[in-house]
């Protein structure tokens, strides 16, 4: 899993593969521990958790695992399960705190608009 | 998955068994602005898009995955959607500069 920030929405319409039917794909900037960019490209997830753009995620991007949330529909997510999905990224968790070396690096209330 | 927007066509007769009337695109991956990420690549494309779209694809196992008939053919990008429009920190990243299109933008 990686830490990421929601920094925007995709939206795409019915030209699409039939497993992301009904899913809401969000556009998350992937991050270091203490916050900062990680420097790496952009990636689009789907929304397991009903996250936000500004929120602060968990996101996971690996294949079996995502098929596995996908069909387990434990999270609230809508659509179809799907076995054998074309998916791997998705966002699982929301940031409530990061302590990083004894010191609270991130706390929702206090921190800083997306730039 | 990854935002990419599709550069161009392929054709390769030759290929290997069960990658028969797959589609093959040249894709540019973007960074949050919109801008060229990284190196182009060729992916495979299922859906009806072409030049100068806008386009999210997945790479790895998954890219097989993607695919409507065969799904254990050698294949490590595939197109997944047309993404009509994108948001990134409040800008909509959707539209290039005209000259950045390729053909300045005719299909």
């Amino acid at each position: 899993m990686f830490l990421a920030d929601v920094i925007g929405t995709v939206v795409s319409g019915t030209v699409q593969i039939p497993a992301l039917n009904g899913r809401t794909l969000l556009l998350v900037r992937p991050l270091k521990p203490d916050g900062s960019p990680a420097g790496k490209r952009p990636r689009i997830a789907i929304d397991g958790i009903g996250a936000g753009v500004g929120d602060r995620v968990l996101v996971i991007d690996e294949g079996n695992s995502g098929r596995q949330i996908l069909g387990a529909h434990d999270l609230g997510m809508t659509g179809p399960p799907l076995k054998d999905a074309p998916v791997k990224t998705i966002v699982v968790g929301y940031v409530d705190s990061i302590e990083l070396r004894g010191e609270v690096v991130y706390d929702p209330a206090t921190a800083a608009p997306l730039s | 998955m990854y935002l990419a927007r599709v550069t161009g066509r392929l054709v390769a007769t030759v290929r290997y068994r069960g990658l028969d009337g797959v589609k093959l695109s040249l894709i540019q991956p973007l960074d949050e602005y919109g801008a060229p990420d990284g190196e182009q690549l060729v992916a495979c494309a299922t859906l009806s898009v072409g030049p100068g779209d806008l386009v999210h694809f997945i790479d790895g196992r998954e890219a097989a995955l993607a695919l409507p008939d065969e799904t254990f053919v050698p294949v490590d990008a595939t197109i997944t959607g047309y993404v009509e429009q994108v948001y990134a920190v409040g800008r909509d990243i959707s539209e290039p500069p005209a000259a950045a299109r390729p053909n300045g933008g005719k299909r």
